[in-house]
């Protein structure tokens, strides 16, 4: 087989290059996607309503702009022209459905003899200080404009963009630089803009994996070519695993344009880490066939070069597949998760790792037999490796010395571990991707202090019929469970219902009227226009005062107190409709359809917040929240089960959706398959090591020291107070796919030395001397790889370097130490019993020696 | 306000004399259609059908009366019928010259007449595509018309004309392209382009049938191709200058519903 593969050299040498050139001329189809709409599968029931949901009520995401005056309130002339000129602008731009601002909303308010509606801000607007003050009047009396179109220090107000439904992430990326340049072009130093909102941190994290995936693969490059010039210093040894990586990254990216899969924040990993471990495999190749060269007495001959060549292959072909076997299992574990990017992750990797295998074992021979020339034995040695060297021995030394104290050390790291392992939070959080000085971030806190929050999702009532939604009894449901929510917790920003429509509407046509010009059965009593007396203006205080739930009210309190008392503007009829009795009502259904007239006068402008514009069958809530996590979405619509079960009124029912939720979703989806796909590996490779030795033992041993290392992992992760995101979730599966790899160069090189003598000492201290150098070497190389996402402009890649750099050093570590501690302790079987394949295992274990 | 109404609603955008208008600019031909005289009062009983994009049907029906006094000026009066829960509720439009139309409804529920200050032109006319402006004539002044071309539209042949507002800010269409029929002198079809100049709604009359002289489409389709949700009309009844009292356009009608 071999000798038939290895006659025509060149055959195999313009295949792998026919096949790279062809995946080459795929890479530029390449899309990068982040949008986590995308992330999750598509029958998710979150992601069918939240879809569900923005087909009725249009697209929920919004691009979040603030205006922020320097000096003094944004409501002055310059400001409010500006804002006015950036809707304007903004509302221009491609895809935009709408734009909403003070510039260009509605103010409805009551008058004696009726009702006023126009545009907040006149039409005739002059900027003179009386219309100043009528605009913040205005803006502070009604609880939907404060901290939507005004902060609370009133330096700031919102320009909230709503894109149209179904467009696609190139489209939100033209409309977000659209929008940057709008604002720089009306940038000046008496203002300041924030733009955030989940379109533009969704183009941003795109943008950067775009820079990342630019910046950092010549990086990781150039770290394994450094590594490789060190340990071979030859030029071949630096060029021939060097191509093994680049051909079989770009065959995997190759393969994922051909089939349209997306480049996602992790999968900037994937070059990464082909790069970092597909290396491995050259690496073995390369140094047996340099030994056996080494060995090689003389001038070699064509034929003889080909016999080496062979002999490598035969040698080593057999435990490089068994290593890229268990991290294929490793990698491909993540399969299983339902998270597409990372189930992406795991398939392409998983291929990778087969590629690179396959490129090392025929491309890498093909070259060496085309390539045939004389090498000069290299008997240089390395005196640099002595400090390993010593290192181990004094390691080894404490370990056989004081075996109490070893077993103490590793249940101490397994205490803190499971202790840092409980404070492990897990959530995936977007907007914690970017670093805290970056532009994004600095806007979205801005937006979260000063208005009501950048995220949210919504609370959709249904009724059976049309009209339902205009029934008092559901309506005042949906106001009771607002207030409830806002209560009881204190991230929610702003409850945003239809039902302040509808209280709004209440409130406008139950002015006291001043005159009876129109309406002289009117119900609401006119108010009294002789002046007040201080001793009436006491009482009026104290009667509102009465009202109060507390001892300690605000001013906007009592004066809402005070409002509700005098029936100013109709304050006292800012409710539901609801008691028969108040309105001189004979039934409900009189009620019912008294909210439909309301309706009607809203002239079909709230499809926003319901299906129909006179008998409702669906009316929507929007929770914002200031808090940017997902941690307590679960709290909060348990908390709204809870209440409907107790108090929606039968034959109606409620749906909660949007992209908190869906986020709430993915974060949960990330976290089950990250700890089943880590399951799922671990369970992998002990089948796989268990076969290979055909010893239970051997592949119960092999887990523990990549166990612990998890361990570590989620301690480590737990205490630094590092997240479980979509990134750092997968450091278990990687880890495992890489580092089971050092568990069995030691095992295999340990059963060699073991056959020599029956010193298990010695047989530790020289196994450690040997392949355990090279394994240490091997884990910092690939550490070293990951290390250069610590350069990412992201922080869950940046953190994913820092862990599996992490986790190579643990694993390495502990494959040495436990795993001779082990063979030690309860002499198994399978390390004594030796059989003819362990020759050929031993061999290409030895490669403290080929480092040299 | 109550002009629109009669113009969009029944015997929307006037018959025109039949002379000979193969020799006329695009400002004669809106002059024309601007200029021709309107039925004294018109009596219609409305069907509004407001579908939304998926297709979902909601049907109103309405009452209107509407009387045009001796300066010209409309006064109109809108009862709804369908659906039960806003039945009753009326509305009085009562145009002025030089300032804003007094509007006045009256909710059965509530049992009062309010007014309404309404200054928000470019809003829906009770939820349907149409907005409050769409529905009001345009001062022939305020735009500047041109002929594009002639050509068949369902069967007419048609003037299409293009009117571009002189004051772009003023109003909240770019431009709009009228085609006006040559024999009937009706306009059939108004292309309205947003601000970006987008296409965003289309405007057809259809089935227009000879009532007591006047032309009318019996049936007029707002399409809004932006949010692809439309509104038709249909006259279910229309009849022109029968004797309508000048009483019945007051706030006391309004809350009384009857005339004594």
């Amino acid at each position: 087989m071999i000798d038939r593969i290895f006659k025509h050299p060149w055959i195999i040498i313009v295949v792998v290059t026919g096949i790279t050139v062809f995946f080459m001329f795929q890479l530029p189809r390449l899309k990068i996607d982040n949008n986590y709409f995308n992330f999750i599968p598509k029958n998710q029931p979150s992601l069918v309503a939240t879809k569900k949901l923005q087909k009725q009520f249009g697209n929920q995401e919004i691009m979040d702009i603030a205006v922020q005056a320097k000096e003094g309130s944004i409501i002055s002339k310059k400001g409010i022209l500006l804002v006015k000129k950036l809707t304007d602008k903004i509302s221009a731009i491609n895809n935009v459905a709408n734009v909403i601002s003070l510039t260009n909303s509605d103010f409805i308010t009551g008058t004696p003899e009726g009702m006023e509606v126009g545009p907040l801000i006149g039409e005739n607007f002059t900027g003179d200080t009386r219309q100043l003050y009528k605009i913040h009047e205005r803006l502070l009396s009604w609880e939907l404009y404060k901290r939507n179109f005004i902060s609370d220090d009133f330096s700031a107000t919102q320009v909230i963009v709503k894109l149209k439904n179904g467009i696609t992430q190139d489209e939100e990326k033209v409309i977000y630089h659209s929008i940057k340049k709008v604002l720089n072009n009306y940038g000046n130093e008496e203002f300041n803009f924030y733009i955030a909102g989940m379109p533009s941190i969704i183009v941003l994290v795109s943008q950067n994996v775009n820079r990342d995936i630019r910046t950092l693969i010549p990086f990781v490059l150039i770290v394994v070519l450094l590594i490789l010039f060190l340990s071979f210093k030859k030029a071949g040894g630096i060029i021939l695993p060097t191509l093994t990586v680049v051909i079989s990254t770009i065959w995997t990216l190759g393969i994922m344009a051909i089939f349209n899969v997306e480049l996602s924040i992790i999968g900037t990993i994937i070059p990464v880490l082909l790069v970092a471990v597909g290396s491995a495999y050259g690496i073995h190749i390369v140094s047996y066939y340099y030994d056996e060269m080494r060995k090689t007495e003389g001038i070699i001959t064509a034929a003889g070069h080909r016999e080496i060549v062979k002999g490598t292959v035969k040698q080593i072909g057999m435990p490089v597949l068994l290593a890229a076997v268990t991290t294929i299992a490793g990698f491909g574990s993540l399969a299983a998760s339902r998270v597409i990017p990372m189930k992406n992750f795991g398939i392409f990797t998983a291929i990778g790792v087969g590629a690179a295998f396959l490129v090392a074992i025929t491309f890498i021979p093909a070259l060496l037999l085309v390539r045939h020339s004389i090498h000069k034995p290299n008997h240089k040695n390395s005196a640099k490796m002595t400090f390993f060297e010593k290192l181990l021995s004094a390691v080894h030394g404490f370990i056989q010395i004081r075996p109490d104290w070893f077993i103490m050390g590793f249940f101490i790291v397994v205490g803190f571990s499971i202790y840092g392992s409980m404070h492990l939070v897990k959530d995936n959080v977007m907007i914690d991707y970017f670093k805290k000085n970056t532009e994004i971030v600095r806007a979205d806190t801005f937006l979260r202090k000063n208005f009501s929050g950048t995220n949210s999702f919504s609370i959709v009532v249904k009724g059976k019929k049309p009209g339902d939604l205009t029934n008092p009894e559901v309506l005042k449901f949906m106001d009771n469970l607002s207030l409830h929510l806002k209560k009881k917790f204190p991230q929610i920003g702003k409850i945003i219902s239809f039902t302040d429509f509808i209280k709004l509407m209440n409130k406008s046509m139950h002015v006291p009227a001043l005159k009876d010009n129109i309406d002289s059965d009117t119900s609401v009593k006119p108010a009294s226009r002789n002046a007040m007396s201080p001793q009436d203006f006491a009482a009026l205080l104290n009667r509102a005062y009465a009202h109060a739930g507390s001892i300690n009210i605000t001013t906007p309190e009592l004066i809402a107190l005070i409002n509700k008392e005098l029936n100013y503007k109709g304050a006292a009829y800012y409710e539901i409709p609801y008691s028969t009795a108040k309105y001189s009502m004979t039934d409900k259904e009189q009620l019912k359809n008294l909210i439909s007239q309301y309706l009607l006068l809203f002239s079909g402008n709230l499809s926003d917040w319901t299906d129909d514009a006179l008998e409702p069958s669906m009316a929507r809530m929007q929770v914002l929240l200031l808090s940017k996590g997902t941690a307590n979405i679960t709290d909060i619509t348990g908390e709204i089960k809870r209440f409907a079960k107790s108090g929606l009124p039968k034959g109606y029912s409620l749906e909660t959706a949007g992209f908190a939720i869906v986020q709430n979703d993915l974060t949960n989806l990330i976290v089950n398959g990250a700890i089943r796909s880590f399951l799922i590996s671990l369970i992998a490779v002990f089948i796989i090591l268990t076969f290979y030795y055909k010893s239970l033992v051997a592949g119960l041993f092999s887990i523990i020291p990549i166990g612990l290392t998890i361990l570590i992992n989620f301690g480590v992760m737990g205490f630094f107070g590092i997240r479980m995101d979509i990134a750092t979730a997968m450091v278990g599966s990687i880890a495992v796919g890489i580092g089971i790899d050092y568990t069995i160069h030691f095992l295999s090189a340990y059963k060699y030395e073991r056959s020599k003598t029956d010193n298990l000492a010695v047989v530790s201290h020289n196994t450690l001397l040997t392949t355990g150098k090279a394994i240490i070497f091997n884990a910092a190389s690939v550490g070293a790889g990951f290390a250069v996402l610590i350069f990412s402009s992201l922080v869950p890649l940046m953190y994913l370097g820092i862990l599996i750099t992490l986790t190579m050093v643990v694993s390495s570590l502990a494959s040495l130490t436990i795993i001779p501690f082990l063979l030690k302790l309860f002499k198994p079987g399978f390390i004594r019993t030796s059989f003819v394949r362990n020759s050929k295992i031993i061999k290409h274990t030895k490669r403290g020696e080929n480092n040299e | 306000m109550n002009k629109k109404l009669t113009i969009t609603l029944t015997a929307l955008f006037i018959l025109l004399l039949s002379q000979n208008l193969s020799a006329l600019s695009g400002r004669d031909i809106m002059e024309k259609v601007k200029e021709e005289s309107s039925p004294k009062t018109t009596h219609a009983a409305i069907q509004l059908d407001i579908v939304g994009k998926n297709g979902v049907k909601k049907t109103r029906i309405l009452e209107m009366w509407t009387r045009k006094n001796s300066k010209g000026l409309n006064r109109s009066l809108i009862n709804f019928i369908k659906p039960s829960s806003i039945k009753g509720t009326r509305f009085l439009i009562v145009e002025n010259k030089g300032r804003p139309d007094d509007q006045h409804i009256y909710l059965p529920a509530l049992k009062r007449v309010r007014r309404i200050a309404a200054s928000a032109r470019n809003k829906s006319f009770m939820g349907t595509e149409f907005t409050y402006s769409d529905m009001s004539s345009r001062n022939i002044d305020e735009d500047t018309y041109t002929i594009l071309r002639e050509e068949t539209y369902n069967g007419h042949d048609c003037y299409v004309v293009e009117s571009i507002p002189k004051h772009p800010g003023s109003y909240h269409y770019s431009k709009t392209i009228i085609w006006v029929a040559k024999d009937i002198r009706m306009i059939l079809k108004v292309e309205m382009y947003d601000t970006n100049g987008k296409l965003k709604k289309v405007l057809t009359m259809n089935n227009f049938k000879k009532i007591n002289g006047y032309w009318t489409p019996y049936k007029t389709v707002m399409k809004n191709i932006q949010s692809g949700r439309s509104t038709i009309l249909t006259n279910l009844k229309i009849e022109y200058d029968k004797n309508i009292p000048a009483d019945m356009f007051t706030v006391q009608f309004l809350k009384r519903g009857k005339m004594n």
